[in-house]
């Protein structure tokens, strides 16, 4: 069952029903995914955990970022 | 059927999938691996049209010499430091960092993707020939192409394509000897 990550804002995106939101990976960068708003669950963004190193959680992203990737690293403290 | 992360990761602990260098965990989809870019890349010289240069390559004549004409008519090119512009409507050949080996035992294929990150942008990163047979042996070659009004940078390592593998019905009947087998960065 997919959990919840933190998202830091929440944007239109080009398509129908499309989000543009961008989360913070566990070095503080910026990653920026467009996703369908079914996505958005309570104001945070759907994804699942694949794994967990010394208080990093990797998530699947529900879509690919707009960097190119499926996987981020982000902090424990950010997921559901 | 399409393999999942979980029988990916099995496959290539197995060595039944050779990728190299091995891919970091955030390289897999649920049902998919990300590739990354070599910084070679190869492009055709424009011929000039109407002029003494003008050339018509015929690739399905009698004696038509591929290596003759790749070594007159392709330059190569390395993406530096500040990445390489590829100008709208410009097409390019390019090559994954990863050496792909996909041995005939395992039953298993592959097909060469582009991603959604790139093709919202209008960059394509193969041109109707995605299918990586059993036996493949060598890095990936992609074709690129921006169908797309805008100036995109090409990186050296960035995120380029994604392979989708697959489990063959049965082993082939005999070894891949392809002619674009240990495909070479030009």
């Amino acid at each position: 069952m997919p959990g919840t990550v933190k998202v830091h804002s929440v944007e239109e995106g080009l398509g129908p029903s499309e989000k543009i939101v961008r989360v913070e990976d566990a070095d503080g960068g910026i990653e920026e995914i467009p996703v369908s708003s079914r996505s958005i669950r309570e104001g945070k963004l759907v994804a699942a955990e694949v794994g967990r190193h010394e208080g990093r959680v990797l998530i699947e992203l529900p879509r690919e970022s707009a960097s190119g990737r499926w996987r981020i690293w982000v902090k424990e403290s950010a997921v559901a | 059927m399409v393999l999942t992360d979980r029988e990916i990761q099995a496959a290539i602990e197995n060595k039944q999938i050779v990728i190299d260098p091995a891919p970091a965990i955030e390289a897999y989809s649920s049902t998919s691996l990300d590739l990354t870019l070599s910084g070679r890349l190869s492009a055709w010289k424009t011929p000039k049209v109407g002029g003494v240069e003008e050339t018509t390559v015929s690739p399905a004549a009698s004696g038509y010499n591929f290596h003759t004409f790749q070594k007159e008519y392709s330059e190569p090119k390395e993406i530096g430091d500040e990445g390489f512009i590829l100008l709208p409507g410009l097409f390019i050949l390019g090559w994954t960092e990863e050496y792909i080996h996909l041995p005939e035992s395992s039953r298993v294929a592959a097909r060469v993707e582009g991603k959604s990150s790139l093709a919202r942008l209008g960059i394509g990163i193969h041109i109707t020939a995605p299918t990586i047979h059993a036996g493949f042996d060598g890095p990936i070659q992609l074709e690129i192409c921006n169908h797309g009004p805008l100036r995109v940078r090409l990186l050296k390592g960035m995120r380029v394509c994604q392979l989708i593998f697959e489990q063959t019905l049965g082993t082939p009947a005999k070894g891949y000897a392809g002619q674009f087998q240990k495909q070479k960065k030009q």
